[in-house]
């Protein structure tokens, strides 16, 4: 009898630890970092490696920006597992990052477009400039050569053609000028508008509807007997 | 305000710019212009009749007063017209250091009136408003 009972014993002792034999699984996901997964629809983790009793066991894997994964994975009993998987991102990130390629491709063209025609003006401005120094050069030349040549043909030629030519060249270059300034303070005036117009534009937010669905698949007890988890997303940054 | 400043500034200067252009119309202080509307650099001191060939013949004399800027010019020359001839005769400078050139017209004869075109050429031109028209009866 006694013998019997020692056996039983002995044997209830070994029970549970052949029942609870674990294995362990290594989780190589992608993203490599910062995911989470809940397994058996219970527990909600986030490690890279996770020791689990032998059998098969369900995983629900996330990350930012991506999809819910669902998967089960066998794990075997003192043997470690790699789970190799590549989360996709979710369809409201890529329309996000679509509407913010958008967003910002709008808004630099916006910007860069009287920017551009702004240094188009400097540039005119400063090739009027340029040719309205050399007319006055070739004209204070002409007056000097009035002065001091004794050739009535000369001097004839000077006043017939060379410095009505010199005058217009003068007359050309300051319309070219006040042209150039007019288009460099118009093209300020646009930047300086545009800018404070697209500093208004609403920047797309991202709302990442996947981890709400996550973290509505796990209820975590705590001391007071649970919490309810919820997820919102505050942008911080500035558009 | 400081942008109202700026503009005035740019308005300035665009009108600024238009002191630079020639008045070809105000364009008229040197004397070698053809348009000059000034003093001649010529001046009729006086013109008289002189007998010569032991007094068979006369002459008329014209005493032509050069400005000195005139002379130091050095290239030009005085071409005279004499019409009762008529006669062309050029006279090429003469030394800066002589004020007066003097005009011979060898064919004159007593009570007939001479009138001259006395013409200035500087280089490739002429100087209009330089030009005399002096007449004179031959008397001695």
């Amino acid at each position: 009898m006694f013998r019997s009972l020692a056996s039983l014993f002995i044997a209830s002792c070994f029970l549970p630890v052949c029942a609870q034999e674990t294995g362990t699984l290594r989780m190589l996901i992608d993203p490599g970092h910062d995911f989470s997964f809940i397994v058996d629809h219970k527990h909600r983790m986030q490690q890279r490696e996770v020791k689990l009793s032998e059998g098969l066991h369900h995983f629900s894997i996330w990350a930012p920006e991506r999809v819910i994964v669902d998967t089960t994975v066998f794990v075997i009993a003192d043997r470690t597992t790699d789970l190799l998987l590549r989360l996709p991102f979710s369809a409201d990130h890529l329309e996000y990052r679509k509407q913010l390629a958008n967003y910002q491709t709008k808004k630099r063209w916006v910007r860069t477009v009287p920017i551009v025609a702004m240094a188009g003006g400097l540039v005119w401005s400063g090739i009027s400039i340029g040719q309205y120094g050399k007319a006055k050069k070739a004209l204070d030349k002409d007056r000097a050569d009035y002065e001091i040549n004794v050739d009535p043909g000369t001097l004839s030629t000077l006043k017939g053609s060379t410095i009505p030519a010199h005058n217009a060249d003068l007359k050309k270059a300051r319309t070219s000028l006040i042209g150039g300034l007019a288009f460099t303070a118009i093209g300020a005036g646009a930047t300086y508008y545009l800018f404070r117009l697209t500093s208004k534009w609403d920047r797309p937010l991202f709302d990442d509807r996947e981890k709400v669905r996550f973290d509505g698949m796990a209820w975590i007890p705590g001391a007071q007997g649970g919490i309810l988890m919820a997820g919102l997303t505050i942008e911080l940054s500035r558009p | 305000m400081k942008s109202n400043v700026l503009f005035l500034l740019a308005c300035a200067a665009i009108l600024g710019c238009r002191k630079h252009d020639v008045d070809i119309a105000s364009l008229n202080t040197s004397r070698f212009d053809p348009d000059w509307v000034g003093p001649s650099f010529m001046r009729i001191d006086s013109i008289r009749t002189v007998p010569y060939a032991s007094g068979a013949l006369h002459r008329q004399q014209i005493h032509l007063h050069l400005d000195e800027e005139l002379r130091n010019v050095q290239d030009y020359v005085i071409r005279v017209i004499e019409y009762t001839v008529p006669d062309t005769t050029i006279y090429p400078a003469v030394d800066p250091a002589q004020p007066t050139v003097v005009i011979l017209n060898y064919l004159v004869q007593l009570g007939e009136e001479y009138c001259y075109d006395i013409d200035l050429r500087i280089g490739s031109g002429i100087l209009l408003n330089h030009r005399l028209s002096p007449c004179a009866v031959a008397e001695l």
